[in-house]
């Protein structure tokens, strides 16, 4: 599962996660209407057929229509992206990436309390 | 063996001149078929290539089977002269040249045949394996350099130019570095792939349309089954022609279908996007592997042409297409491959005008198209020989010759009465005699009596426990599990043994021979069916040829 998916894949993928993990092909259509982007049939079916194959996704036959079905939770993939992330970037270094969101004000001073008093409560 | 040989090459034979023929018609009528047609006519080709079936009467057939009369006849002189023989003394056997060279031909030319057969296979097979590792390797090569394509715009107008061809599978979209000109792979999953670059809307639409249109030709499906063609026959350098053919026939095929739907001024721009590809420099192609843009240079030429000058074609020449395709395969089929016959040797009028069945000392004659169902049964002798003539409707005997030395003399006499008397013709008369000169010419042994003289002339039946100690030694080494025919000589005589289908003792056979060299055999198994038996038969050593038969299996023994 460690695959990289494109740009287009993720949209898919949010619209999946959002649904609550799992998605009918029409639904998914629906929702890409409201892209400012056209997304064609064939497209569509292209990338979820990637995502399977890349085990993003199963398919599961319901009736005749298709539905698609997450295997990587969004958590998930935030965690391998942000792994990968770090690697690529920062070397592994946390710290240094943590630096860098105060220093350039990604991250505010307040916002680190809360994360302190939000870990010191989920440790106790 | 030889015959799946004969028949190889008389497909190979027909299909080169089916190929020549429209490859000649090509020429004239290069205009008035659409591009597709010229395509697709391969296919009957082709088939004529790869299948054997074919009418009764057919100039291939025909001339396949010239060859085959010709090795099967055996060359048998005419029979001596009726003469009181003078070498009834000379034991030894003149090898006669002619009939020996006949009989190890056709054995030669079975192991000819197998050879053949071996080279052939081998070829054929290593080709084939191959094509399709090297089209392994490439795919491999390919998959690796992969990138997916994942803009938006490509995929979609990808998908638009799909639904303009009505095609309902998807298809994949990649980029590689390591190709010049875009490509379409996959036979059930395609997937195009296009070279890195940068490439705009129109030209990806007609690399799109181009490469679409390969899969909906099924162009992949069509190029294997002639590369199947090509490794059947590789032994022909017309199939490679073949070959080439069908790959230009492709592009121009597909260009045709492509600017179908394309204006004027689009065409242009089509012939400009082919022209660019070729232009690109890495060059690693497999074109059984993929179907690409641009198969060779010097057909772009007229792969342009074709495309500024296309007209669409008119319903007429859609009928006379139609017809052309009709009028083709019929010929094609008519040309004919070679059909392999069953050899029936008994009804040949040529080579046998009678056919001698023998039976301790009675000689069975038949003639006129009578067989053994009209054979009277139940002949003995008392040591003498004796002549049945056998026609359909009836027979005619003679019968009490005792003495080998005055046989023929006595033959003639009563034969002469008899034609006298009407009871016989003189065609048969001469069959009689015949027959008497046959047996009397086959030089005996000196020291017996009257009734082993007789014998030792003749082919009789017998079983193991009469043989002499040393042939049942022989048989007990033969493999009797099998059902070949082993033959030994042993004391002037052929001792032949095989298995039959019967109990016991429980068949017939038939001998034929025209001349003091030459005898056939024929074993025939009575349908009792129970239990397995063996057949004993001994004949003398004297003949030069000697073949035996007994259902499927022929043994030869040649001096």
């Amino acid at each position: 599962m460690a695959q990289q998916i494109s740009e287009s894949e993720l949209v898919l993928m949010k619209i999946i996660w959002k649904n609550g993990g799992a998605a009918l092909y029409s639904l998914i259509m629906e929702e890409l209407e409201k892209d400012k982007n056209e997304w064609k049939n064939n497209t569509v079916l292209t990338l979820l057929s990637r995502l399977g194959e890349k085990k993003f996704l199963k398919v599961k036959k319901i009736g005749r229509r298709n539905e698609y079905v997450a295997t990587v939770t969004e958590a998930e993939y935030q965690t391998m992206q942000t792994h990968s992330f770090l690697d690529k970037v920062y070397g592994g270094n946390v710290k240094n990436l943590v630096s860098t969101l105060l220093r350039q004000d990604i991250l505010s001073a307040e916002e680190l309390k809360e994360i302190e008093t939000f870990w010191r409560k989920e440790n106790e | 063996m030889n015959e799946f040989i004969k028949i190889l090459l008389s497909l190979s034979v027909s299909g080169t001149l089916l190929l020549l023929l429209i490859l000649g018609l090509k020429q004239f009528c290069k205009n008035i078929f659409s591009r597709r047609w010229q395509y697709y006519i391969w296919i009957i080709v082709a088939l004529r290539f790869l299948l054997p079936f074919t009418p009764d009467v057919t100039i291939v057939g025909n001339l396949f089977e010239k060859f085959d009369t010709a090795a099967i006849t055996n060359e048998i002189p005419t029979i001596p002269n009726v003469s009181v023989p003078e070498y009834a003394d000379n034991n030894e056997t003149d090898p006669i040249q002619a009939k020996n060279t006949t009989a190890t031909a056709i054995r030669k030319s079975f192991d000819l045949y197998s050879y053949l057969f071996f080279v052939w296979s081998a070829l054929a097979l290593v080709l084939f394996v191959r094509k399709i590792t090297i089209y392994q390797d490439f795919i491999r090569y390919i998959k690796a350099g992969n990138i997916e394509v994942s803009d938006i715009k490509i995929l979609n107008l990808l998908s638009d130019c799909e639904e303009k061809l009505n095609i309902k599978t998807r298809v994949e979209l990649s980029y590689n570095s390591l190709i010049a000109s875009p490509m379409l792979i996959g036979f059930f999953r395609p997937s195009i792939i296009l070279p890195v670059g940068k490439l705009e809307d129109k030209e990806l639409s007609h690399i799109f349309v181009h490469e679409l249109v390969h899969y909906k030709q099924k162009d992949m499906f069509y190029k294997w089954f002639i590369q199947i063609v090509v490794c059947v026959h590789w032994f022909n350098p017309f199939v490679y022609l073949l070959e080439k053919e069908v790959n230009r026939s492709c592009e121009l095929s597909c260009d045709e279908k492509v600017i179908s739907v394309l204006d004027d001024k689009a065409r242009r721009e089509y012939g400009d996007t082919l022209i660019s590809f070729l232009k690109s420099t890495n060059n690693y192609k497999n074109s059984l592997a993929s179907v690409t843009l641009t198969e060779e240079a010097e057909q772009l030429k007229e792969r342009l042409g074709a495309i500024m000058n296309f007209k669409k074609k008119t319903k007429l020449i859609a009928a006379v297409s139609f017809m052309a395709v009709v009028l083709l395969s019929i010929g094609g089929f008519a040309i004919g491959a070679y059909a392999a016959q069953p050899i029936t040797r008994e009804n040949g009028t040529d080579s046998f005008k009678h056919t001698v069945m023998q039976e301790n000392g009675v000689f069975y004659i038949f003639c006129n198209g009578a067989d053994e169902s009209d054979k009277p049964s139940g002949g003995t002798t008392d040591g003498s020989i004796k002549f049945v003539l056998v026609r359909k409707d009836g027979y005619t005997s003679l019968s009490g010759f005792n003495n080998l030395e005055t046989l023929v003399e006595e033959v003639k006499s009563q034969c002469d009465f008899m034609q006298e008397q009407g009871t016989i013709t003189e065609e048969e008369k001469e069959l009689v005699i015949e027959t008497a000169a046959t047996i009397t010419s086959m030089p005996q042994k000196e020291d017996v009596g009257a009734d082993k003289e007789i014998y030792s002339v003749l082919t009789y039946k017998t079983t193991i426990d009469e043989a002499p100690t040393e042939i049942q030694s022989w048989i007990k080494e033969c493999d009797s599990a099998t059902n070949d025919i082993y033959v030994k000589e042993y004391d002037g005589r052929y001792w032949i043994f095989t298995n039959v289908v019967g109990a016991d003792n429980d068949y017939g056979f038939k001998l034929s021979s025209e001349s003091a060299g030459t005898c056939m055999i024929e074993i025939i198994p009575i349908e009792s069916g129970l239990g397995n038996g063996y057949a004993l038969l001994s004949a003398p050593a004297n003949y030069n040829y000697l073949s035996v038969k007994s259902g499927e299996y022929t043994t030869v023994i040649s001096k």
